[in-house]
């Protein structure tokens, strides 16, 4: 399933006119194909395919390949969203601002569901994208602070592997970790 | 071969092998525990023990949490608190502690306090923050503390004396602030503020009463704000002389009714802020020192001045 028409933000990339690509440096213009696990191709321009630590390992032991690169453990939804992050980081790269990235960054994480984030973790520790990891799971942690175990449990996606009496036990050997211990 | 053809090679597996290796997956129950570690690590201590509880994987995650902060310990709950802190460290694994941050009342626990203490610098902590109140005269911190190798910042916030050793090494602290704390001796309060990597400084309403003569002489320093503490000198007491040597500054504040003297030698500074407060009692001191002060900025370039001083006796001439 060759789906990359179906998606419209990613036809506007693959149809540019290649008149327009002419006028470019051949540097810049480069694109880099990336398939995901659900088999959709995404052209993204080098400088975005190069933030992504495993994708320039490939090229780095291949730099003439033309290949499509397969992303085996990549879906497709979360990694638009990680290409959006990258294309913003991209612009800090040249322009160096903190406190501008710092907004950026949380602009980005902002407007994310809870289940985007977390779909969004394996696939930049996959491709071994630090700073959008830091950012995800800086999140993620703001959003599961002061909630009970179960809403966590929810929150993941995590199955409770304890049984009752296992979680019971850990309950009682852990309640000094959840007694008050700061002031009212 | 080496470690990085490793990495790439190992990369170059992953792209091509179509399972979910360890190294990643669909979700979040695949991730590797470094990972998972992480997100821990952001949430504070008590927090990320309440975690081992989600599932067996995240049973243990807490105790490689590096940054411990450890804010409370008042009566009634003081106790708890205390207990809390030791079952922490106690419980925690062998990995690195980066921060130790830790606000409570003292009180007979400083032995204890100073094991915490020494944990924290054998688990190469590199920032630690102490406000301690509420204990009997002075505090006697662990020698370690004073000549531990990782610690980049520190900051000590108690109103009571700061017994230092004799000798101080701490080869990658970068900031140092002061806040409250009497000094006791001229040497090893010297040795204090020339460290050879010190950046910022910050003293703040600290006490300099047992302080004759003091040399800041840190060749790396670029921030220094000193904030003279509210309490009254004695007249012609004569306070400490403080001589900013060899600095070459790009932040310089001084706040006070200079009750220490403060002068700038072979030293420069870009941007300073002086804020003169007068003292009824000790108006022309105060005067004479304002201007060794401002004497030994003559090279500044942005200068806010705020005097409160009746008696000035006159501004020295700036080129």
């Amino acid at each position: 399933m060759s789906s990359s028409a179906e998606n419209p933000t990613l036809t506007t990339e693959i149809t540019k006119p290649s008149t327009e690509i002419a006028t470019e440096t051949a540097q810049s213009a480069k694109k880099i194909n990336l398939k995901t696990s659900d088999d959709q191709i995404f052209e993204v321009e080098e400088s975005v395919a190069m933030e992504f630590a495993t994708v320039k390992s490939f090229f780095e032991d291949a730099p003439s390949s033309t290949d499509t690169v397969p992303l085996p453990n990549v879906p497709a939804k979360p990694f638009s969203q990680v290409i959006e992050f990258c294309k913003e980081q991209i612009k800090f790269k040249a322009n160096p601002d903190e406190t501008e990235k710092k907004k950026s960054n949380s602009e980005f994480v902002k407007e994310k569901t809870n289940e985007d984030l977390v779909e969004m973790i394996p696939v930049a520790n996959y491709l071994e994208i630090k700073d959008l990891l830091d950012v995800l799971n800086q999140a993620v942690a703001d959003r599961i602070q002061n909630r009970s175990v179960e809403y966590v449990r929810s929150f993941f996606g995590i199955d409770n592997d304890f049984t009752s009496e296992e979680e019971a036990l850990l309950r009682e050997e852990h309640a000094w970790a959840f007694e008050d211990v700061d002031e009212d | 071969m080496n470690a990085n053809s490793l990495i790439r090679k190992t990369r170059r597996k992953k792209l091509k092998t179509g399972k979910e290796t360890d190294c990643g997956g669909k979700s979040i129950s695949n991730l590797p525990e470094e990972v998972l570690e992480h997100i821990v690590s952001f949430l504070p201590i008590q927090e990320a023990i309440r975690t081992s509880i989600i599932s067996k994987k995240w049973l243990n995650l807490w105790k490689s949490t590096p940054n411990l902060t450890f804010y409370g310990g008042y009566s009634p709950k003081r106790k708890l608190f205390m207990d809390f802190v030791e079952r922490v460290l106690v419980l925690r694994g062998p990995s690195n502690i980066e921060k130790f941050r830790l606000l409570c009342e003292a009180k007979d626990d400083q032995s204890r306090i100073g094991t915490w203490i020494s944990a924290a610098v054998n688990r190469n902590v590199k920032d630690v923050y102490l406000g301690l109140s509420d204990f009997e005269s002075s505090f006697v911190f662990p020698r370690c503390l004073f000549n531990c190798k990782t610690l980049t910042e520190f900051e000590i916030d108690m109103l009571f004396t700061l017994k230092l050793p004799s000798s101080i090494s701490l080869p990658c602290l970068k900031i140092l602030n002061l806040r409250q704390v009497t000094f006791i001796n001229d040497q090893s309060t010297q040795q204090l503020f020339s460290l050879p990597n010190l950046v910022e400084l910050e003293i703040y309403e600290c006490n300099w009463k047992n302080l004759v003569w003091v040399t800041i002489c840190a060749p790396k320093l670029q921030q220094l704000a000193i904030y003279e503490s509210h309490e009254s000198t004695p007249a012609n007491s004569g306070g400490c002389h403080v001589r900013i040597f060899r600095t070459h500054l790009a932040y310089f504040r001084c706040w006070g009714t200079l009750s220490n003297e403060f002068c700038l030698d072979e030293s420069s500074v870009v941007e300073t802020y002086i804020s003169l407060l007068s003292d009824s009692d000790r108006q022309r001191e105060t005067a004479c020192r304002s201007y060794k002060l401002l004497e030994g900025i003559s090279s500044v370039k942005t200068l806010y001045l705020t005097i409160d001083v009746v008696d000035v006796c006159f501004l020295p001439l700036f080129p």
